[in-house]
C-alpha cells in the first residue's frame, strides 16, 4: 500500500469512523428540515378564524 | 458613499489582495499555482470553497429574492449535504489517488481523451457564461453607488480578480477567499443586526417576524409537489442534489480547491464542513431580506428599486396614477401591519384575521402597483437591487463601506476561482493534450498565467450581458442546469458502471446535453430537475450502448 493509500484511511480528526460522522450529517440535515417546517407553520398565519 | 465609507473599501481591497499574493510567495511550480503543492489544511479549502460559492450575486439577489418571494429558497440547498457525503465516498478518493490536475483529467484515464475533451469544453462553455454573471453583480453595486456605468466597474473588479489571481495562482485565491469569507460573515451578522435596529422603535424582532410571516414571507418549506414550482421540498432534496453534485463533483472551480488539500481526510472535511454550514448561512442571508421587508412596511419603499428604471419611470404620463395607488396601498398596509400586531398583543382572533386580510389585501395591491411601473417601461425584475437600495439609504457611514466591501468580497472570491479553474482546464485539458505535449514545467506555468488573463478578460467581455437576464441568482443557476446534467451524468458512468466504455461516455454525454435542451426550449418543466434528467439520459444512453456492444462483441 502507497503512503497516500494510508493516508486516505485516516481517520476524522475528532475520532470515530466516517460512516459516523456521514450519519451525523444526515441527522443534521433532518434536524434543520424539521426545523424550518415548524418555523414556516408556526409563523404563517391562516386568514380565516 | 462618505469618505470613512471609501477608507474602508480600499483598506479591504488592499489588505485581502496583499495577503492573499503574501502566503503564495516563495518559487512557483505548474503544481504549486494550480494546486497549491497539495498542502492546504481542511478549513482553507472549506471557506474557500464557501466563498467561490457564495458570489455577490449570494448578497444582492438572494436578500431580494426573499423581499418578493419569502424564504422558500432556502430548499435549493437540501439537497447539498446529501451530495456532500456521496462526494466524501466517491470523488474525493478517486481524484486524489488518480493524482489528477483536473476532474476531467479522470475521465481520460476511465474513458478517452475524445471524452476528456468533451467535457472540458462544456465546461469551459458553462463557467465562462457563469465568470460573467458573477462579475456582473458587484458592476451592479458600483454602478448604484457611484453612479459609474457598468461597463467601467466591470473592468475595474475584473482587473483587480486578474492582477492576484495571475500573480498567486490558486494559494493566493485560496488564502484570500478565507479572509474574504470571514469578512461576509461578520458583514451578514451586521446586516442583520442594522436591520432589526432600524424598525420603529416599538417593533420588536418578534413583531418583525410575524408580520414577515403575515405577507407570506417565512415560507422556507412547501411540501406539496408541483414540476413546475421552482422551490419546494422535494425539487430541493433531489433536483437540488443532483445540482450539487454536479457542481461539487465536476465542476472544476470546486474539484479545484479540495484537489489542494494535503490528504483525502483533509478534502472530505472540507466538503462536510459545508454541508453542515452552507444551509443555515442561506437561511441567515434570506431573513435579512425578510426583515428589509418588514423595514419597508413602515418605511415608503421606492415603487422601483432600479434608480435608472424609477428615473424614467417618473417621465411617464401614467406615473402619477401609479405612485398614487402604491401610496394608497403602502399606506394601508402600514396601518393594518400595526393593527393585525395589536390584535395579536390583545389575543384578539376577529381583529386579526380583519386586519390579516386587510393587510394581505395592501401587500397584493402594492405588488400590482409595482408590476404595473415595471411593465409601463418595460423594465426587468428590480430583485437584485433591493438589498442595496435599503444599505445605501440606511445604513450608517462606515458600515455602508464595509457592506460594499462584503459584496466585493464575495464577487472576487467567486470570479478568482472561476478564473484559475478555467486557466487550469484550458492548460491542463485543452493546451498540453492538444497543442503543446511535453514542455517543460515552466512553460505550462507561464501557459496557466496567459489563460488566467484570457479567462479574466472574456468574464469582463461577457458581463455585459448580466442586465437582460433577470434576477442573478436564477440566471446563474439556470445557466449551470443546462450543462451539468450531462457532466454528472459521464462521472456517474465513470464512478459506478464499469462496464460502460468511451464511446457509451462519448454519445451519452451528447444524448444528455439534447434532452436538457428539449426540456428547457420546450417545455415548461423547472430548472432544477433538468440536472436529474440530463443524468438520467447520460447513464441510460451510456449503459445501451455499451451493452449493445458487449452484446455483438461477444456474439462475433
Amino acid at each position: 500500500m502507497t503512503k497516500r493509500e494510508i493516508r486516505s484511511e485516516e481517520p476524522p480528526p475528532l475520532g470515530g469512523d466516517w460512516f459516523t460522522l456521514y450519519a451525523l450529517v444526515v441527522l443534521y440535515l433532518l434536524v434543520l428540515i424539521a426545523l424550518f417546517a415548524w418555523f414556516t407553520q408556526a409563523n404563517t398565519p391562516e386568514a380565516t378564524p | 458613499m462618505s469618505a470613512w465609507d471609501w477608507a474602508v473599501l480600499a483598506s479591504w481591497l488592499s489588505f485581502t489582495i496583499l495577503y492573499g499574493l503574501y502566503r503564495s510567495r516563495g518559487k512557483q511550480t505548474t503544481q504549486s499555482y494550480l494546486l497549491a503543492g497539495k498542502t492546504m489544511p481542511w478549513y482553507a479549502m472549506g471557506l474557500s470553497i464557501m466563498a467561490t460559492q457564495a458570489s455577490a450575486i449570494t448578497f444582492i439577489s438572494t436578500t431580494g429574492q426573499a423581499y418578493v418571494d419569502g424564504m422558500r429558497f432556502v430548499q435549493f440547498y437540501f439537497g447539498l449535504p446529501l451530495a456532500m457525503i456521496i462526494l466524501s465516498m466517491t470523488a474525493v478518493p478517486l481524484f486524489h489517488r488518480a493524482n489528477v490536475y483536473t476532474a476531467y483529467e479522470f475521465l481520460e484515464q476511465r474513458f478517452d481523451r475524445r471524452t476528456r475533451i468533451l467535457v472540458s469544453i462544456v465546461f469551459l462553455i458553462q463557467r465562462g457564461l457563469g465568470a460573467g454573471l458573477a462579475l456582473y453583480a458587484p458592476a451592479v453595486v458600483l454602478s448604484v453607488v457611484l453612479g459609474w456605468p457598468e461597463q467601467v466597474t466591470t473592468l475595474f473588479m475584473g482587473l483587480l480578480v486578474i492582477a492576484y489571481t495571475t500573480l498567486g495562482g490558486v494559494k493566493a485565491v485560496t488564502w484570500s477567499d478565507v479572509q474574504q469569507m470571514l469578512l461576509i460573515f461578520a458583514g451578514l451578522i451586521l446586516a442583520l443586526v442594522l436591520a432589526v435596529v432600524r424598525l420603529p422603535e416599538e417593533i420588536g424582532l418578534l413583531d418583525a417576524v410575524a408580520l414577515a410571516g403575515a405577507a407570506g414571507r417565512l415560507n422556507a418549506v412547501v411540501t406539496k409537489f408541483d414540476w413546475n414550482d421552482r422551490y419546494n421540498l422535494w425539487s430541493g432534496l433531489f433536483g437540488g442534489m443532483f445540482l450539487a453534485l454536479a457542481y461539487f463533483g465536476t465542476d472544476q472551480s470546486q474539484v479545484q480547491r479540495y484537489l489542494t488539500g494535503r490528504s483525502i481526510a483533509q478534502s472530505r472535511l472540507s466538503l462536510l464542513f459545508n454541508a453542515m454550514a452552507k444551509i443555515p448561512m442561506q437561511f441567515f442571508i434570506l431573513f435579512i431580506g425578510t426583515m428589509v421587508f418588514v423595514f419597508f412596511v413602515f418605511e415608503r419603499p421606492p415603487l422601483l428599486f432600479q434608480p435608472a428604471d424609477l428615473k424614467n419611470l417618473e417621465r411617464e404620463p401614467a406615473y402619477s396614477s401609479v405612485v398614487r395607488r402604491f401610496d394608497e396601498a403602502h399606506q394601508v398596509r402600514r396601518e393594518s401591519a400595526r393593527a393585525y400586531l395589536e390584535a395579536r398583543k390583545r389575543h384578539d382572533p376577529a381583529g386579526q384575521t380583519k386586519a390579516l386580510r386587510t393587510y394581505r389585501q395592501a401587500q397584493a395591491s402594492l405588488d400590482q402597483a409595482r408590476a404595473e411601473a415595471a411593465r409601463l417601461l418595460g423594465a426587468g425584475p428590480d430583485t437584485n437591487y433591493i438589498f442595496l437600495n435599503f444599505v445605501i439609504r440606511y445604513m450608517p457611514v462606515g458600515v455602508v463601506g464595509l457592506i460594499v466591501a462584503v459584496i466585493f468580497a464575495a464577487a472576487m472570491s467567486t470570479i478568482s476561482g472561476e478564473v484559475n479553474s478555467l486557466a487550469t482546464v484550458t492548460v491542463m485539458d485543452v493546451y498540453r493534450p492538444l497543442v503543446k505535449s511535453g514542455a517543460t514545467d515552466s512553460h505550462y506555468l507561464w501557459a496557466s498565467r496567459g489563460a488566467t488573463i484570457f479567462w479574466g478578460l472574456y468574464a469582463v467581455a461577457f458581463a455585459g450581458f448580466g442586465g437582460r437576464l433577470g434576477s442573478l441568482i436564477e440566471a446563474v443557476n439556470i445557466v449551470g442546469s443546462l450543462f451539468y446534467g450531462g457532466m454528472l451524468g459521464v462521472f456517474v458512468l465513470a464512478f459506478f458502471f464499469r462496464f460502460v466504455g468511451a464511446q457509451g461516455a462519448f454519445w451519452g454525454v451528447l444524448a444528455g446535453e439534447a434532452a436538457i435542451f428539449y426540456c428547457w426550449r420546450f417545455t415548461s418543466i423547472s430548472f432544477l430537475w433538468y440536472n436529474v434528467i440530463g443524468c438520467l439520459v447520460v447513464i441510460a444512453v451510456g449503459c445501451l450502448l455499451s451493452l449493445t456492444r458487449l452484446r455483438r462483441s461477444s456474439a462475433v
